[in-house]
């Protein structure tokens, strides 16, 4: 299927849970794994750009969100840059700390392997 | 043989037990006695022989054993004499002297004058641990005579539906306003974050408006992690599933502070530390804390991962438990092993020696000036 060339939003209390939980299936529902898998792969296969709003959840374990976003990078799925440039975050004040977490997991997935 | 369980052990000798009294008093009525099964025979042959006054065509008396708590019924106040009384009452519950002699105990709750949200947490899952294990309720003395606020605390807490009993119309009718507030436990096998947040939301009913409320709830939520993935060792009893953890949050209005508090019953953060990935840096930071063994453990767990937050794959549990007091203020506390920390945010940990175990891991957190 050829990629998508417009840009998609996951709202992530919305699409996902309103309650994010741990790193893993495994550690129980709504985790970082399984959001990866099942809603931002699949975005990211069917559209160029993602925006992804963490407004309105609970919170976001860090766990959570090294899983999900990490995970692309040590996955394989994207390299760093693809992840900066195809990934941007919308987030009111209380949550941007969340997305400089995000950008923080990111880089550092990719400096520790991949 | 195949080796049983301390807990098949302890189901099997009651098994035994019931089958040797039935036949003696078969014997004495002339009637034939059941051969016990090849796999209580074991058991059976090791019991001793009961005594006469058990020995009878009536229902056996029962023996039963009373046990009283600290009047003052709080870690922080009153830690050794609070880990003592919950030693001295798995003893009584799990130790096979007790299953022995067929004694049954029960708790003078009537004793307690004063209880804190976390202790009354730890006695809410030990005695839902012994309920799990043992099949059996507690009945607790005479609840209309307990202090009233320990009253409603422990009936706000879920304690009178753990035991199945009513709750006096005197405690029921307590008017809690000054009272602290404290919502029923939650006890997880998984880490559900649904729960989580329902309770969240109990929480900012009985508390109003909580700041910072995403931070709770990713402490939380790591909290509960690391008791799924880290404080239960496979291939020991705990009397409860692996990864059971309990939790529940309180207010008090008076103070205006707020408090949630996890707490498991596995092996404790010492012992799981050697394992973790982060060992050898904790090694590194271990000779310059003072305390014991367990405290410096902790401590120094939480200093590596205040130091490489963000910078490996795992590790980030203690850095974002620790963000809440970051922002808020306040406290967080680790109770393990025999070791207490206390973190009060811009990196300032102490560490405590304590003379005892809860036999388990409390991890709490108290703001004051919520609301």
């Amino acid at each position: 299927m050829g990629m998508d060339k417009s840009i998609t939003k996951i709202k992530i209390v919305e699409d996902f849970s309103p309650s994010p939980g741990g790193r893993f299936r495994k550690d129980g529902p709504f985790s970082g794994e399984q959001f990866r898998e099942d809603i931002l792969c699949p975005a990211l296969e069917n559209f160029e750009k993602i925006q992804v709003e963490l407004d309105g959840a609970f919170g976001y374990p860090s766990s959570f969100l090294e899983e999900a976003f990490g995970g692309l990078i040590r996955n394989k799925i994207l390299n760093a840059k693809e992840a900066f440039n195809r990934i941007s975050f919308l987030a009111s004040e209380s949550y941007e700390i969340y997305v400089e977490d995000i950008k923080r997991y990111l880089s550092n997935a990719s400096k520790h392997g991949s | 043989m195949k080796k049983q369980t301390p807990q098949e052990k302890i189901v099997y000798i009651r098994i035994a037990r019931k089958r040797q009294l039935r036949n003696m008093r078969k014997q004495k009525q002339g009637r034939a006695a059941i051969a016990p099964a090849s796999r209580f025979l074991e058991f059976a042959e090791a019991l001793p022989k009961p005594n006469n006054y058990i020995v009878s065509t009536k229902r056996p008396l029962q023996n039963v054993r009373v046990i009283e708590p600290p009047c003052d019924f709080s870690l922080r106040r009153n830690f050794d004499a609070v880990a003592g009384f919950m030693q001295h009452f798995r003893k009584r519950i799990y130790g096979q002297y007790a299953i022995r002699r067929r004694e049954f105990t029960r708790i003078d709750f009537t004793k307690i004058e004063k209880i804190s949200p976390s202790a009354a947490l730890i006695l809410a899952a030990e005695l839902d641990r012994w309920q799990n294990t043992n099949r059996m309720r507690l009945t607790p003395h005479e609840p209309e005579d307990w202090d009233p606020a320990v009253g409603r605390m422990l009936f706000d807490l879920g304690l009178f539906d753990l035991l199945d009993i009513d709750c006096p119309d005197v405690i029921k009718s307590i008017d809690s306003a000054d009272f602290t507030k404290i919502l029923k436990y939650i006890r997880m096998k998984v880490v559900d974050p649904a729960r989580l947040g329902e309770m969240l939301e109990h929480l900012t009913e009985i508390a109003g408006k909580i700041r910072a409320r995403n931070f709770i709830y990713d402490g939380l939520i790591e909290a509960l992690k690391n008791a799924k993935q880290h404080a239960y060792i496979e291939d020991r009893w705990y009397g409860v599933g692996l990864g059971t953890s309990w939790m529940t949050g309180a207010y008090n209005p008076r103070k205006k502070r707020l408090s949630a508090a996890v707490y498991d019953c596995g092996v404790g953060i010492p012992e799981t530390l050697p394992k973790s990935g982060i060992w050898e840096q904790v090694t590194d930071v271990i000779a310059s804390i003072d305390g014991n063994e367990c405290s410096r453990r902790i401590a120094a767990a939480l200093k590596v991962g205040r130091s490489r937050t963000g910078e490996a794959q795992r590790g980030n549990g203690l850095p974002t438990m620790m963000r809440l007091i970051d922002q808020l203020g306040g406290e967080l506390r680790i109770i393990s092993g025999a070791g207490e920390v206390l973190y009060l945010g811009n990196d300032i940990i102490k560490c405590k020696s304590l003379p005892g175990k809860i036999g388990g891991t409390l991890i709490e957190w108290r703001i004051d000036g919520n609301g």
